[in-house]
């Protein structure tokens, strides 16, 4: 699955959020989105699932402008993405299991038993699988997280879009979650978009960077391009980041 | 200027949210074979809305009945027309007081709760979880609150009005010394198919009203906890309003239509 997004603007109450945001996302790589807080990552995963409208620019998936599709027309492509949420946004009134099997079932992609088996066996490679019947309120942060992973991940989808997916967890179970999105860029060839603040990540998974500031894409490339470059607004993100990492 | 201004952003605002609304009408009549497939879901909300509603109903109506008949009943004692009090509590109670009552305590009881739990979902961006899965919020979230509103308003109307009739009947016998066989007589001599078809249709545009305006502004909800407080306050407003206007409408219109069918 590819993605081109051009020349995107997205305001909110005035706020413009995105100024001419343009980007390319290769099939089967890890593109990971750096920037500051508020820069507009969220935003930018949102317009890839069409989720949000652009004010003005456009967002084609494998050479088709989504940008004015429906609510219906977005269905079959959002089918094949996984977005995985900042917070996990897991349904409150529905358990872990419910949860998972959320998309599954509403598409009646397989049959009841053969659910119970992928979601199970989702939920166990991320260390959850005794929390089956659990609420979400019952979880910690880094549980409801992994609960979204796992939640993405039982749709196989073609592409998954990361939104922060190692913040608020232990390191331990960040690198595994590392491995994991590296793994199946590898092996299936998933389509993978990581928006962080976690650099160790970012350098660890990237095949491309991009860096959001003030709306737009200020510097880009692969990783080792990346850290050498000479953008005043990437090079403070970086020594700033570092020097947390060494105060540590 | 700046009143003129506000008047004008109040007009479009007015505009542009009861289109809003109208959409999400048209959009879920248009997925109501989905509550089929969804049926636990909407089990669940006719329970919430309608079972758990029902000592609520009871009592709000016990004390309708009770209230009409003992003020029409001191006045009609004076007049020597106490006995009266049957029919006018009937034809109060069938027509009027049951349905609008009951839309209320529904508007306040249930909508309040429905916006409160679809803004939730809203700002803790669990709405965008279900278009992010391709799952309708319409049909997942919308349709199974419409469909039990519009099954569960009429029977909780249906409840209220017995017990109503029989609280009248309870202050009739106890307070104006009204025989309970000339009460429900009266009752039934004055009370005619029609009346009770025009209580009766009415419930249902109440229930679609509380169901379409209530998941609107939740569903609407932004800016946080503070955002789902605001949201439910305008809901239950909204709603109650919506109510009252429709009530004169729907009488104006069904009287007519009723009548020429049933009277």
């Amino acid at each position: 699955m590819e993605f081109v997004v051009r020349d995107m603007h997205k305001s909110f109450n005035g706020n413009h959020v995105l100024r001419g945001l343009s980007l390319d996302i290769a099939e089967g790589k890890i593109t990971v989105v750096l920037g500051g807080s508020g820069c507009g990552k969220t935003v930018l995963l949102k317009h890839l699932m069409g989720i949000l409208k652009p004010d003005s620019g456009s967002v084609q998936i494998d050479g088709k402008d989504i940008t004015h599709y429906s609510e219906r027309e977005l269905l079959p492509i959002r089918i094949r993405i996984g977005l995985i949420f900042q917070g996990g946004a897991l349904l409150n009134s529905l358990s872990v299991f419910e949860n998972c099997a959320l998309g599954l079932r509403e598409h009646r992609l397989e049959p009841e038993k053969e659910i119970r088996r992928i979601v199970k066996e989702k939920l166990e490679i991320l260390g959850l699988g005794d929390r089956l019947n659990e609420r979400p309120a019952n979880l910690s942060g880094g549980m409801r997280k992994r609960v979204a992973i796992a939640r993405a991940l039982t749709m196989n989808p073609e592409a998954i879009l990361w939104d922060e997916p190692t913040t608020g967890i232990d390191p331990p179970r960040a690198s595994r979650i590392d491995n994991m999105i590296r793994e199946m860029s590898d092996r299936i060839g998933v389509t993978t978009v990581v928006v962080t603040h976690d650099l160790i990540s970012a350098f660890n998974l990237a095949d491309m960077v991009y860096f959001i500031h003030e709306g737009r894409i200020v510097e880009s490339g692969p990783p080792d391009e990346f850290r050498r470059s000479t953008n005043e607004h990437v090079r403070e993100f970086l020594r700033r980041r570092y020097d947390v990492g060494d105060e540590r | 200027m700046g009143i003129v201004r506000k008047i004008v952003h109040l007009f479009h605002s007015f505009f542009l949210e009861s289109g809003a609304m109208v959409c999400l009408l048209g959009r879920t009549l248009l997925d109501l074979p989905a509550a089929l497939r969804g049926m636990p879901r909407t089990l669940s909300c006719m329970m919430q809305f309608g079972f758990y509603t029902l000592p609520l109903a009871a009592f709000i109506g016990l004390f309708i009945g009770m209230v009409t008949s003992l003020q029409t009943g001191l006045e009609l004692k004076e007049l020597g027309l106490v006995e009266q009090v049957g029919s006018i509590v009937g034809l109060s109670v069938v027509q009027e007081m049951g349905p609008v009552i009951t839309a209320f305590i529904i508007c306040g009881r249930v909508g309040a709760a429905m916006t409160a739990e679809l803004g939730t979902m809203a700002v803790t961006e669990e709405i965008d979880v279900l278009r992010s899965l391709g799952i309708s919020p319409v049909r997942f979230l919308v349709v199974p609150r419409f469909v039990a509103a519009v099954a569960m308003v009429p029977i909780l109307t249906v409840y209220s009005i017995v017990i109503g009739v029989w609280g009248g009947a309870l202050v009739a016998t106890s307070v104006l010394g009204v025989a309970p066989d000339v009460y429900y007589k009266r009752m039934f001599d004055s009370l005619e198919l029609y009346h009770v078809a025009i209580g009766m249709s009415k419930t249902f545009v109440f229930g679609a009203i509380i169901a379409i305006v209530c998941c609107h502004t939740g569903l609407r909800a932004t800016n946080g906890v503070e955002g789902v407080g605001k949201a439910t306050m305008r809901a239950v407003v909204v709603s109650l309003t919506a109510v009252l206007i429709s009530d004169f409408y729907l009488i104006s219109y069904l009287s007519d239509f009723w009548k020429s069918l049933l009277g």
